[in-house]
């Protein structure tokens, strides 16, 4: 186990600057998933890590140790590639032994490591086989075991899961987390898709277009983003966005779109006044934080409630998603299944204004 | 009349001229390929009355009395075996080099950027439009001085052949080389693996069917090489088996005999050129889809 830490770390590529100083400090057998869009710089985060990337600026440290020129072969690192690179010749056991072999680790000891590898992941008795005999989620967990029988500080994993089936998937989400547990090490794995990271990792880093845009643990970048992009990102269904005002009424802060008004709280409400910006702000709120007033929780506020119509609904099982209509605004509202709201009917919801999110329209920053 | 209409007229007169046109110069071109090779056949089952006419009647189109008999002749005689051997020696050895030359060349290309890389590529492969004769006394003088004059006939031969095709070794296994993903190599470095041997145990291995292809092209090429043999080998009583066929033509052997010999320096190549040409194709296709 070792930790990781990113110190002002860029990366150019001519005049193209993939990665743009990432500060990141990674504990010691921590998990931190990199998510982000296409082309955000989250890969070549991990390669540089790997040392398949020459860092342009800023700092390294893996271990305690400055690692910028440290060949990849002695940073204590495993990587499985996003292909899984399995080595076609090869039988599953020889993939498998090829970095032991490497590392001249004597017969005996290597026989021990590739059956335990072979068991942690559930390929047992598959040892011959060769790559193009296996399917895709047993190549995935040969690439996992030949990584995993290095004995790594730290894992690296990109968008290991990609090329799997939804269902398969699920389940190797499920023995990751498993892995991670029994081996202890650090783990940095890349990924596009937000529940992955959401549901696999201690700390989500959020990227977008090479910058780091916010890190933390899962449930508190859900609940306090910090900005319109990570908002925007974090969260099934999506956030909705809404161009609102503030506007004071009778000493109450109260958040104004051409079709509703929401009263802010006084917490909220104070952070707002105190904010330089505005009128103009973007007004965020989570389809799970609208409620039809018939099933909704008991919400201490008034002034929080909407009327709108039933545009299209979405059953999913557990939940139904429908898109409303409020004269102009348009958003989305998460509604028990046993709903009584149907398309083209109107529907009364109120707002849980603890979880609303205001943001600046020019800068992107949450206030709240 | 409209298109539609005059195509409906074409249809009912039911004569189309295009395919007509096609087909028969489809079978103008089949005669003229197989047309040498029956003739060769022909002959070298001939018997003397089915080659030696004096004039008195047409040659027939199937030997009176076919048989084996020039066969017999040719493989008896020890310096025929000889030159079979030296050839099969050539071929081997320029295949030895072509590929030694060749494919580290091809890796490079197909795994590096450097300013001037894309013209370096060009003007290797650009050696092969020189034609062969033009080049073969240039080549020939180089080999006849020192210091590469030391070097034995034979070997100077085999090193002219390799010269010949490892320009399309190198465009063959390049096109291999950039089929065979990174992520492989990136792997085995990523667990340590120096550069030699990355290359040597994970692309080598997985390259292995397009070089192939590569070793067969210049395995055949060499084999049925005239013009650099011919020049090189000029003062040496060591032959070729191309080279052979000349000198057999100097002192005007029977036609049966010749044939007889131009089939057996035939039969190698078809008989190879039909188990390998899974792998040729491939090979080709190997390197031009990428």
């Amino acid at each position: 186990m070792a930790r990781v830490k990113f110190e002002n770390v860029t990366k150019r590529f001519g005049d193209v600057t993939a990665v743009g100083n990432v500060n990141l400090d990674i504990a010691d057998g921590e998990f931190v998933c990199f998510v982000g869009p296409s082309g955000c710089g989250k890969t070549t985060c991990l390669r540089m890590v790997a040392g398949l990337e020459e860092i342009s600026d800023g700092q390294l440290f893996i271990g305690e140790k400055f690692a910028n020129y440290i060949p990849s072969k002695d940073r204590g690192i495993a990587m499985v590639f996003q292909s899984y690179a399995l080595f076609p010749h090869m039988t599953v056991e020889a993939n498998v032994s090829f970095g032991l072999k490497i590392k001249k680790v004597p017969a005996a000891e290597r026989r021990e490591k590739i059956d335990w590898a072979l068991e942690l992941v559930d390929l047992e008795g598959l040892g011959d086989r060769r790559p193009r005999e296996l399917s895709g989620g047993q190549r995935q967990r040969v690439a996992l075991a030949r990584a995993l029988v290095l004995s790594p500080e730290v894992l690296l994993l990109d968008e290991p899961l990609s090329n799997l089936d939804a269902k398969l998937r699920l389940k190797m989400r499920t023995e990751l987390k498993r892995i991670h547990k029994t081996i202890k090490a650090t783990v940095i794995y890349v990924t596009h898709d937000q529940v992955e990271a959401m549901t696999l990792s201690d700390r989500i880093a959020v990227m977008d277009a090479g910058k780091l845009m916010q890190a933390g643990h899962p449930l508190e970048v859900y609940a306090h983003p910090n900005s319109l992009f990570v908002a925007g990102f974090i969260g099934s269904p999506p956030i909705n966005f809404l161009d609102a005002r503030l506007e004071e009424r009778d000493g109450k802060l109260f958040v104004v779109t051409p079709d509703f008004s929401l009263g802010l709280p006084e917490d909220k409400a104070a952070t707002a006044r105190a904010w330089s910006g505005g009128p103009k702000v973007i007004l965020g709120i989570r389809p799970q934080d609208i409620y039809e007033t018939a099933h909704a929780p008991a919400l201490p506020w008034t002034d929080n409630a909407v009327r709108a119509t039933v545009d299209v609904m979405e059953p999913l099982g557990d939940a139904v998603v429908a898109t409303v209509i409020a004269g102009q605004q348009v958003f989305q509202v998460t509604l028990p299944p046993e709903t009584e709201a149907k398309p083209d009917q109107p529907v009364d919801l109120v707002m849980d204004l603890d979880h609303l999110h205001l943001f600046d329209p020019q800068t992107e920053e949450a206030l709240f | 009349m409209s298109t539609a209409e005059k195509a409906v007229e074409g249809r009912r007169r039911s004569i189309d001229w295009g395919k007509i046109g096609w087909a028969i110069m489809l079978i103008l071109a089949i005669l003229a390929i197989l047309l040498p090779i029956y003739i060769m056949i022909k002959t070298s089952l001939a018997d003397r009355a089915s080659i030696v006419t004096g004039g008195l009647y047409p040659e027939p189109l199937w030997p009176f009395a076919p048989n084996f008999d020039q066969f017999g002749v040719l493989l008896g005689k020890g310096d025929f075996i000889a030159a079979g051997l030296t050839s099969l020696l050539v071929a081997v050895l320029s295949v030895a080099v072509a590929l030694l030359l060749g494919v580290p060349a091809a890796f490079t290309l197909a795994r590096y950027k450097f300013p001037g890389i894309g013209t370096l590529a060009l003007v290797i492969i650009g050696i092969r439009l020189f034609p062969d004769i033009a080049s073969a006394i240039p080549v020939a003088e180089l080999f006849l001085k020192p210091p590469l004059i030391y070097i034995p006939p034979l070997i100077q031969v085999a090193l002219a052949h390799a010269l010949l095709s490892a320009p399309y070794v190198v465009y063959i296994c390049q096109g291999v080389f950039a089929t065979i993903p990174k992520d492989l190599e990136e792997q085995a470095y990523v667990m340590g693996a120096s550069r030699l041997r990355s290359f040597v145990s994970v692309v080598l291995p997985v390259a292995l069917p397009g070089m192939a292809a590569a070793a067969i092209y210049t395995f055949l090429l060499s084999w049925n090489e005239f013009i650099y043999a011919y020049y090189l080998l000029f003062q040496s009583t060591e032959t070729t088996l191309p080279v052979y066929m000349l000198r057999l033509l100097t002192w005007t052997p029977q036609r049966n005999y010749l044939a007889a010999l131009a089939v057996v320096l035939s039969l190698p190549v078809i008989l190879f050129t039909f188990l390998v040409q899974r792998y040729m194709i491939a090979g080709m296709t190997a390197g031009a889809v990428k």
